[in-house]
């Protein structure tokens, strides 16, 4: 129990940071010159979890990355206005199944108090 | 430990929107001198640009933290200094000797296409507050 909203936690903590950096990537669709960024945190969280180590997890920072694969346009910016918006839905979504998972995980836990 | 602020990424794309806006009064303010030929030093009207710049710069080099994270700003608007155009209108008081007049080097079309840009570019924004507001308000419901 205590694990899973400390996994949710770090999910909805690594999704809050990269709706930050996507909304960002946005405001600066027209600076020249601006590279695309991103949130590094899916690979380290694969590896947290199947590691089955508490520790392990606590330790889980997500990191922001400038995004070197994205094509720049002439004015050497790389920020691509659909796929910010997509890559925003994707992750709100994310954002939106960690919250409901952890109400879903109080819920339960409620009732276990209640004893019904 | 993160930031104190139900929706910092709000400030973020308000940022935008707000760059964006202003753009857009620049943009509006050369389509609306395009015939000035007497500006406000008592010159022919000069095309204006916008100058955006980042305000993060150094969120990487802070180890990957996001506190850096600042959206943009509109840095500077500078004049176009492509030369105006001339016009053959002998009546005009502000012509010369030989009847030409210097018109502003303001190109509608061109003003157009950046009114456009700029206007996606405001939406992309917005759609980005609306998705930050509905996951804020996600995560108050968890209280619920």
């Amino acid at each position: 129990m205590n694990e899973s909203i400390q996994l949710l936690n770090k999910l909805l903590d690594a999704s809050a940071m990269r709706q930050r950096v996507l909304a960002n990537n946005l405001a600066n669709a027209d600076t020249p010159r601006f590279k695309r960024q991103d949130v590094e945190f899916r690979e380290m969280l694969t590896k947290a979890v199947d590691s089955a180590d508490a520790r392990e997890l606590a330790v889980v920072q997500p990191k922001i990355v400038v995004d070197t694969a994205a094509p720049s346009r002439s004015d050497g910016n790389s920020v691509s206005m659909q796929r910010e918006l997509g890559e925003m839905t994707e992750n709100s979504l994310l954002y939106q199944f960690a919250t409901r998972a952890v109400s879903r995980n109080f819920d339960t836990l409620r009732k276990a108090i209640r004893g019904r | 430990m993160s930031e104190i602020t139900l929706m910092p990424a709000i400030g973020i794309s308000a940022t935008g929107l707000d760059a964006e806006s202003r753009r857009m009064d620049v943009i509006a303010n050369n389509v609306a001198n395009a015939q000035t030929t007497r500006g406000q030093d008592g010159k022919v009207f000069q095309r204006k640009e916008v100058i955006f710049a980042a305000r993060l710069s150094n969120a990487i080099r802070a180890g990957g933290k996001e506190n850096k994270l600042k959206g943009v700003e509109l840095q500077k608007i500078v004049a176009d200094e492509r030369p105006p155009k001339l016009i053959y209108r002998p009546g005009h008081p502000d012509a010369d000797e030989n009847g030409y007049i210097t018109m502003p080097n303001v190109n509608p079309l061109e003003e157009m296409v950046d009114m456009m840009s700029a206007s996606r570019s405001y939406e992309a924004n917005l759609a980005a507050v609306r998705m930050s507001k509905s996951m804020a308000s996600q995560a108050l419901d968890i209280l619920k």
